[in-house]
């Protein structure tokens, strides 16, 4: 045996160990091969989700375990999965991260992808880190809203309503008794479901209307355009208006209102993809006998893709404002279920007496949304297409 | 002229834009970017086209591909790979062909672009960029579209290791020298090279030019070949055309051109050459005025207002491009009677 080959060997070996550690536990191996900050970042996520599984089996609340209690289980269900499934997760995101990255340490020539690059830029960017920092808590509070909440988001204590912040309700009654902290615990699921889903059906929606009028502009473009401009020039209360007292409140009806009326992001994407369609690769793939299909995907839509993300997180942000604005009107979600908005028109009455009620909801939603701007804010940056 | 080993014969070829305006978009005008040229490419030469900017060369080389639809005329174009049995090529109208016939052109016919760092995607790899058009045109797929790539990168000077990686890790060399791997993909007969130095520095022109001509031996292209530069029009051309304002006003033999200019457009162009020769004292024909605007171009000739050996009769009557005899064709009153100064070289 030669040299060489007995230290390829012991190369191999070591790989081998680094990756049996990482199966062990996420980021043991990036920490034995000296990537200190990602082994740490393993393990702060391995810890939040530790914390999150102590509070659950605590508080008797895992699906199976809430069986025992007299309580119904079926509300736990989702956030049980998902906490199981976060751990897979995590498990397999530091196995295979660790492989990435000792496979592209052993390449002599080292290919750096615009994601990669990306990602290396973003990590430096402090305001993109405090935006998705704050986004992530308040997915966390939402996915596992359950745990974290004292359960007193519905349940009224009629007798001590409107008592002021405590140790036991750390941010108050409201007027009906019921724990403000929990219920702005459960509202954020309002806030983040209605928010990401309308803008899920905006993306969708404008993002096909932007990108079909963009690439064939002409008649196509013609058509979108006014259907664009007659959209924007209805009053959208009037229009929300309308449609509630058609359909009856509710979360469908709002999220299929502002999902397929807030087309503001066609504007956005249409005239990326005006400047991206004249660029000269766009016209060699024609040359090269390129179907108009592949163009767009291939070539139109990756080059958009930086703006589309910058404008998806900012239309969260709107959207969330929107359904607070609803809820404040009445519009939005119905009475007995939490959301931010309709907490902060209940607390209108009490604005003197029971000043808690209004400021907590109201931060929240100040909170969440800046969080959105400021993470659209640095992608928009890091995400600039002419980087190198 | 002999019609035996025409590769590409343009005929009255025109590529108007309209010019809209008002509420109506009505169209007022025409910008005749390309105004009724004709000209051919016989197999395996290099026909040169020169001119100054904005006088529809780049807009010639787009129409004859169609990637532009022509306003008028005929872009014959004889295809080896349509051929049928027993033929030996098939003669193909590129300006009226149909959507099948063209996407089975484009393996005929290239395309190189001027300017390197917006004709490559940079989201794709080197590898996907090359091997597109051989996935566009199922010509090979898997493991044979890898290896094809990576001839095709090595025939250009690159490494096969490049596939992988993203344009923007590349000089503005090596990353033409990409996009000519693009063009190289489907075996062409026809490449146009859309002024493919320009936007490179003089030291890498060398390199890029001596690979085309290495290139065009290797895979015997034939070459349209546009350009600015005479220096280097008259490095790679066998023929070359001259443009002015959408027409062209000379095209003959490279050294004729250079040693018995017919047009006085020609000849102006030819005082700028720089000669390397410092006692040498040029005296350069300074143009005067600007380029008339394509939209309204002068009445007669076009080149009238500029010309220093104009007549009446170039005022009111247009020239035709017409045959001097020996290929040389001019687009002059009195292209056989003036006698112009040749360039002086080396």
């Amino acid at each position: 045996m030669t040299d060489t080959d007995h230290q390829d060997i012991v190369r191999k070996r070591a790989m081998l160990n680094d990756y049996v550690l990482s199966l062990l536990l996420p980021g043991l191996g990036h920490i034995v091969r000296g990537w200190w900050r990602k082994g740490l970042l393993f393990w702060l996520f391995l810890v939040i989700q530790g914390g999150v599984l102590y509070i659950a089996v605590m508080r008797g609340r895992l699906a199976w375990l809430a069986y025992s209690a007299s309580e119904s289980p079926s509300q736990y269900w989702f956030s049980t999965t998902m906490l199981f499934l976060f751990f897979v997760i995590l498990w397999l995101w530091a196995f295979f991260d660790l492989r990435r990255s000792i496979r592209a340490s052993d390449v002599e020539t080292f290919v750096q992808g615009y994601w990669q690059i990306v990602s290396r830029r973003f990590s430096k960017d402090p305001k993109g880190l405090i935006g998705l920092g704050i986004i992530a808590i308040v997915c966390y509070v939402a996915i596992f809203a359950p745990f974290f909440a004292q359960g007193n988001a519905l349940k009224m204590d009629l007798v001590n309503f409107l008592a002021p912040p405590s140790a036991q309700h750390p941010l108050g009654l409201d007027n009906f008794g019921r724990d403000v902290l929990d219920r702005i615990i459960f509202g954020s699921r309002v806030a983040l479901g209605i928010g990401g889903v309308a803008t899920l059906l905006n993306m969708l929606f404008g993002g096909f209307l932007g990108l079909i009028g963009g690439y064939f502009r002409g008649v196509p473009d013609a058509i979108i355009m006014r259907i664009l401009e007659i959209v924007n020039s209805i009053p959208f209360l009037v229009l929300v208006l309308l449609i509630v007292s058609l359909w009856g409140a509710g979360i469908t009806t709002l999220i299929v209102v502002l999902g397929i009326f807030g087309l503001g992001p066609a504007r956005i994407i249409r005239s990326e993809v005006l400047s991206v369609r004249e660029e000269d690769y766009i016209l060699a793939a024609r040359a090269v006998g390129a179907p108009t299909l592949r163009i767009i995907l291939r070539h139109v839509l990756p080059n958009a893709i930086a703006s589309l993300l910058v404008v998806t997180t900012m239309t969260i942000g709107v959207n969330i404002i929107v359904v607070a604005g609803l809820s404040f009107l009445g519009f939005g979600v119905r009475p007995p279920i939490p959301s931010w908005g309709a907490m902060l028109q209940q607390a209108q009455e009490f604005m003197r007496s029971a000043w808690w009620m209004a400021v907590y909801p109201g931060l929240c939603i100040i909170i969440t949304v800046f969080g959105f701007n400021i993470l659209g804010d640095s992608l928009r940056d890091v995400l600039d297409p002419r980087l190198k | 002229m002999s019609s035996d080993n025409i590769l590409l014969d343009v005929k009255n070829l025109k590529k108007y834009f309209p010019v809209r305006k008002g509420v109506l978009r009505r169209v007022v005008a025409h910008v005749k970017a390309v105004d009724d040229i004709d000209m051919y490419i016989k197999e395996g030469e290099t026909l040169g086209l020169v001119g100054e900017s904005g006088c529809g060369k780049t807009t010639t080389g787009r129409t004859i591909l169609r990637l532009l639809e022509p306003t008028a005329g005929e872009v014959r174009f004889r295809s080896k790979k349509l051929a049928g049995q027993g033929e030996e090529y098939k003669e193909v109208d590129v300006a009226t062909a149909s959507r099948k016939t063209l996407k089975a052109l484009r393996r005929d016919m290239q395309v190189i672009f001027q300017d390197p760092y917006s004709s490559l995607n940079p989201r794709m790899t080197v590898g996907a960029i090359v091997g597109e058009p051989l996935l566009v045109h199922r010509v090979a797929k898997g493991r044979e579209r890898k290896d094809r790539v990576c001839e095709l990168l090595a025939s250009v000077g690159l490494k096969p290791d490049h596939m992988k990686r993203y344009p923007h890790e590349f000089s503005g060399g090596q990353r033409q020298r990409i996009g000519v791997a693009r063009a190289l993909a489907l075996d062409p007969q026809l490449i146009i090279a859309d002024e493919p130095v320009s936007a490179l520095d003089v030291s890498i022109q060398a390199q890029v030019l001596n690979m085309l001509e290495d290139l065009q031996e290797e895979f015997s292209l034939t070459y349209l070949f546009i350009a600015h530069d005479l220096s280097v029009v008259k490095h790679i051309s066998d023929r070359v055309a001259v443009m002015y304002l959408g027409k062209i006003v000379e095209l003959c033999k490279t050294e004729e051109l250079f040693t018995n200019p017919k047009h006085p457009y020609t000849e102006a162009l030819m005082s700028a050459v720089p000669v390397p020769d410092p006692d040498y004292n040029v005296e350069r024909i300074l143009l005067e005025g600007d380029v008339p605007s394509p939209v309204n171009p002068p009445s007669g000739c076009y080149f009238h207002p500029r010309c220093r050996y104009a007549k009446d009769a170039c005022k009111t009557e247009a020239p035709v491009y017409r045959d001097l005899g020996n290929e040389h064709f001019a687009t002059c009153h009195f292209a056989d009677s003036l006698s112009l100064r040749p360039v002086r070289t080396g």
